[in-house]
């Protein structure tokens, strides 16, 4: 009988695809089915490696065998983008007893989301195969990343009469003159402290590995509470100097030589870009925008690029910046003996300029920053004139001999990213036999959005996607949250009897303790 | 007053909600911080400690410092027995409360500095870093010499800072004495640069301090911000009479010849206004410590026609007697150096006006806690 109680084995299968032999383990269905290790090359600071599978015959794909326990709950998971008009038809197959647990098809395109199943293993499976095939079209790409499939560790629920939960919260209280008090707080955890009159040494076995590993894992007693969460939709914007042409009144680039270091805002704004540089710049590609210093009167100067994002069209109000994120990609080279490569880059930040990242390689390299915590992110604009402004500098200045060349490839302001089109949550949540979460709300509309109609699944499964509400909209999510845990305090399993001491049955104690704090319910 | 980006705007705004949550019984600290070069580390925060004040007399008013606790839970913070965010890397505290259904709470600046050591606990996987705010770069850089160009406090003050690529200061008023006072001598001893930025902020009666945000405010001392915030016994852990507040009534100024009317009513009065141990002839002081304590202010009078303001406004401030006062309470964070509160404590009887002179914190995911350091305002009967 499946146990009402989960707790996911932390050692089972999951892998991230950071090495080949993760994607060689998996087999295509045919010659026609090409499985590799690759990256997304659009999001791949998401997914900086995945497995990229290409099948040119509808309805084949790849699949990996996974051994499992019988009659048990198993989680299956994954992160997956589809490029094109391809579809992936997923099938959890039992292939001890040759047939189809549960099978679908995912359609949502062109972005990363997020598949998740509960599902019991039928009596006698011991294998299950999962499939990843091609849905419609041929020749498309899909990706599949963060893939697992484990089973529950708990053969046999704990004792009904001893389960005892704890909501335990860290608490200071300062007390007041008058004789009252303030509470400061942290949000309440959890304890689920689990005994076992009498485990099987199979039964115990199973639990022990959950105990050796050290590792926190998922717990669900069925009655974990709900999670609300509220997020405004914010106007979401990707900036690149596409389009701009010199001169420019709006957004604009200028490149410079200087002895100085970094100071006023106003810096460096000597030469602007030509019209063929913001082209160079504006996608992330082999062409670049290059400074050199070549001549010995100009010894000691540092190269600028100065780059500054015009955001006025869709921003005016500070409280309307809640995330940020830069990628530029740049390289720069020292070929005197001073030998200082790579470069600083910086971003105007509320009254002075902000090092973001640098670099040390004179190799092509890519500095990403990102915040989501809207403070932050508000810091790096100037709402008086609705400017973003990065500023990359050579690492090194220009030596005695030997020419100083910076070289920039690509820059890219994502404001908002996500939270036009979607909501990102502060926990993982579990999804029911549908593959939702309990409840997406429009509060503004008064209304409730429909999966995969007015909303996606995201990858991480920490967030919902493809929504196209309102700027300026409140949306509720209600879910259940993904309650992670670890062993707390030390566990027991004390024998029945030493008459069989290779498999003794035993009364065991074991207390989790969840590492999630519990948001506002 | 530090309200960050709460403040009420025609579309809306957080102020008063997130003023009400300060004060409600119950409440949830949150954190963010930033550090240059990293990004965010709020999620490995454990503790911030932070303190700022200025003087509660003529002396340069100190700097800022705190101590950030960060626990490396994802070994991002130490690589090879090294902490990866090192010495002089901004660092940036936003300190507030937890805002119900939202991921994000309601924030105000706090603290903006640089890192001074970073230090790591292997045991514990801590990593500790001691900031300090950019007053401590200030007391760095030192100079000296023909400083003609800068002949008002707001240019001095404005080119120092742009020295150390830190943004211009806010000064209230600045229309008036900041810009328009004259220093006299222009050709300044050497000192560091906040002693020589306190010598211009004296000279014309302001105080200069960094806040929350990193930004240096000018204000001036017989003017405090009204916060409107009053602390009862309800609100009070503990109020500590400190002592009596540095007594000023007079100002020492040499200037090597007779003051004229008003300022002596005898020709060859050798008049002084004096805190500063200085007197002309102290030359030993000098070769000892190079220069006079507190004397950067003199040095920029030159004559009688530039020492009124500079007299005038820099003891009126303090020359009542005054009292320091220590106030513990859950914290406010929207309070800041120079707001003024009003203490209306019927168990101890303590009663009146103080303004904030100094501030000291400590704040964990379950705690955050506030020691104001107040000093009385003139009580006229």
């Amino acid at each position: 009988m499946a146990a009402n109680f989960l707790l996911l084995d932390p050692q089972g299968y999951y892998v991230e695809f950071e090495d080949s032999y993760e994607t060689s383990a998996w087999t295509g269905e045919d010659g026609t089915v090409a499985i590799t290790l690759d990256q997304d090359a659009v999001n791949n600071e998401d997914h900086p490696s995945c497995m990229k599978i290409i099948s040119t015959t509808d309805g084949k794909g790849g699949y990996i065998d996974v051994t499992v326990t019988a009659a048990i709950e198993h989680v299956v998971e994954f992160d997956y983008k589809i490029t094109a008009t391809q579809e992936i038809d997923w099938i959890i197959y039992d292939q001890s007893n040759a047939g189809n647990i549960a099978s679908g098809t995912l359609d949502q395109t062109a972005d990363w989301y997020g598949f998740y199943r509960r599902v019991t293993t039928p009596a006698g499976c011991t294998t299950i195969r999962l499939y990843l095939r091609a849905g419609t079209a041929t020749g498309e790409t899909f990706f599949i990343d963060n893939i697992g499939c484990s089973g529950n560790l708990i053969l046999e629920d704990a004792e009904s009469a001893n389960y005892s939960r704890a909501f335990p919260r860290q608490a200071n209280l300062h007390n007041m003159q008058r004789g009252n008090a303030v509470e400061d707080s942290s949000p309440p955890r959890m304890v689920f402290p689990l005994t076992w009159e009498y485990l099987t040494n199979a039964q115990f076995s199973e639990l022990v590995k959950f105990i050796r590993s050290n590792k926190e894992a998922y717990f669900d007693d069925g009655n974990l509470p709900n999670f609300v969460e509220l997020q405004a939709v914010y106007p979401e914007n990707q900036y690149t100097f596409s389009d701009v042409t010199k001169p420019s009144a709006g957004s604009i680039a200028w490149y410079d030589t200087s002895v100085s270091l970094p100071n006023a805002e106003s810096d460096f704004e000597t030469t602007e870009f030509l019209t063929a540089d913001y082209t160079a710049i504006t996608a992330d590609d082999s062409s670049s925008v290059d400074t050199s210093i070549t001549t010995s009167s100009n010894v000691k100067k540092y190269v600028y690029h100065k780059l500054q994002f015009d955001i006025s069209g869709a921003y005016v109000a500070i409280n309307d910046i809640q995330r940020i994120k830069f990628k530029y990609v740049g390289e720069c080279d020292d070929a005197s003996g001073n030998d200082v490569d790579g470069v600083v880059v910086y971003v105007w930040h509320s009254n002075n300029w902000l090092r973001i990242g640098e670099t040390t390689s004179k190799d092509k390299t890519t500095v990403d920053y990102i915040t989501d915590e809207p403070v932050q992110a508000q810091d790096f604009v100037d709402i008086d004139d609705q400017t973003v402004t990065v500023l990359v500098r050579s690492r090194g200045h220009k030596g005695s001999d030997g020419n100083l060349t910076m070289k920039s490839y690509y820059l890219s302001l994502w404001i908002n990213q996500d939270m036009g089109t979607g909501v990102i949550l502060s926990n993982e949540f579990t999804l029911d036999a549908g593959g939702d979460v309990v409840e997406v709300k429009n509060m503004t509309d008064d209304n409730v959005l429909t999966l995969n109609t007015e909303y996606v699944i995201g990858d991480g499964r920490n967030n919902l996607k493809g929504m196209s509400e309102d700027a300026g909209d409140l949306i509720k999510v209600t879910y259940s949250p993904r309650i992670s845990v670890v062993s707390s305090g030390s566990a027991t399993d004390r024998w029945w009897g030493t008459a069989t001491p290779t498999t003794p049955p035993r009364n065991v104690s074991l207390t989790l303790q969840t590492l999630n704090a519990l948001t506002e319910l | 007053m530090e309200t960050g980006n709460l403040l009420q705007t025609s579309g809306g705004g957080r102020w008063e909600a997130f003023k009400k949550n300060t004060n409600r019984a119950r409440r949830d600290p949150v954190i963010s911080v930033m550090v240059e070069n990293y990004g965010s580390v709020s999620a490995l925060v454990k503790t911030v400690s932070l303190k700022r004040m200025i003087q509660d007399s003529l002396h340069e008013p100190m700097h800022g410092s705190a101590t950030v606790v960060l626990e490396d839970t994802d070994g991002t913070l130490i690589k090879n027995g090294r902490s990866v965010i090192r010495r002089n890397d901004k660092v940036k505290v936003w300190t507030g409360f937890g805002r119900s259904g939202y991921r994000h709470g309601d924030l105000v600046p706090r603290f903006t500095g640089i890192v001074q050591e970073p230090t790591i606990n292997s045991a514990t996987r801590e990593v500790t870093l001691a900031l300090q705010d950019y007053g401590y770069l200030m007391k760095q850089a030192q100079t000296s010499g023909d400083y003609s160009a800068y002949n008002t406090p707001k240019l001095l003050l404005d080119e120092l800072l742009s020295r150390l690529n830190l943004g211009a200061a806010t000064w209230q008023n600045d229309s008036g004495l900041p810009t328009t006072y004259e220093i006299g001598n222009t050709t300044l001893s050497r000192r560091n640069y906040w002693k020589i930025a306190h010598g211009a902020t004296l000279g014309i009666g302001y105080i200069h301090f960094f806040d929350g945000s990193g930004d240096m405010q000018c204000l001036r001392r017989d003017a405090s911000v009204e916060s409107g915030e009053v602390f009862r016994d309800s609100d009070i852990i503990g109020l500590r009479h400190v002592r009596m507040a540095e007594f000023v009534n007079q100002k020492s100024v040499d200037l090597n010849d007779a003051a004229p009317v008003p300022w002596s009513g005898t020709a060859g009065d050798s008049l002084r206004w004096g805190q500063a141990t200085y007197t002309k002839h102290d030359k030993q002081s000098q070769a000892l410590y190079g220069v006079s304590a507190d004397y950067e202010s003199e040095e920029m009078v030159s004559g009688w026609d530039n020492i009124f303001p500079y007299v005038r406004d820099s003891i009126l401030w303090l020359k009542y007697p005054r009292h320091i006062y220590e106030l513990r309470c859950a914290a406010h964070p929207y309070l800041d150096i120079m707001d003024k509160v009003r203490i209306d404590s019927d168990i101890q009887n303590i009663h009146g006006q103080m303004t904030v002179i100094g501030i000291d914190e400590y704040i964990s995911a379950s705690s955050y806690s506030q020691t104001l350091t107040l000093i009385t305002h003139r009580e006229l009967f």
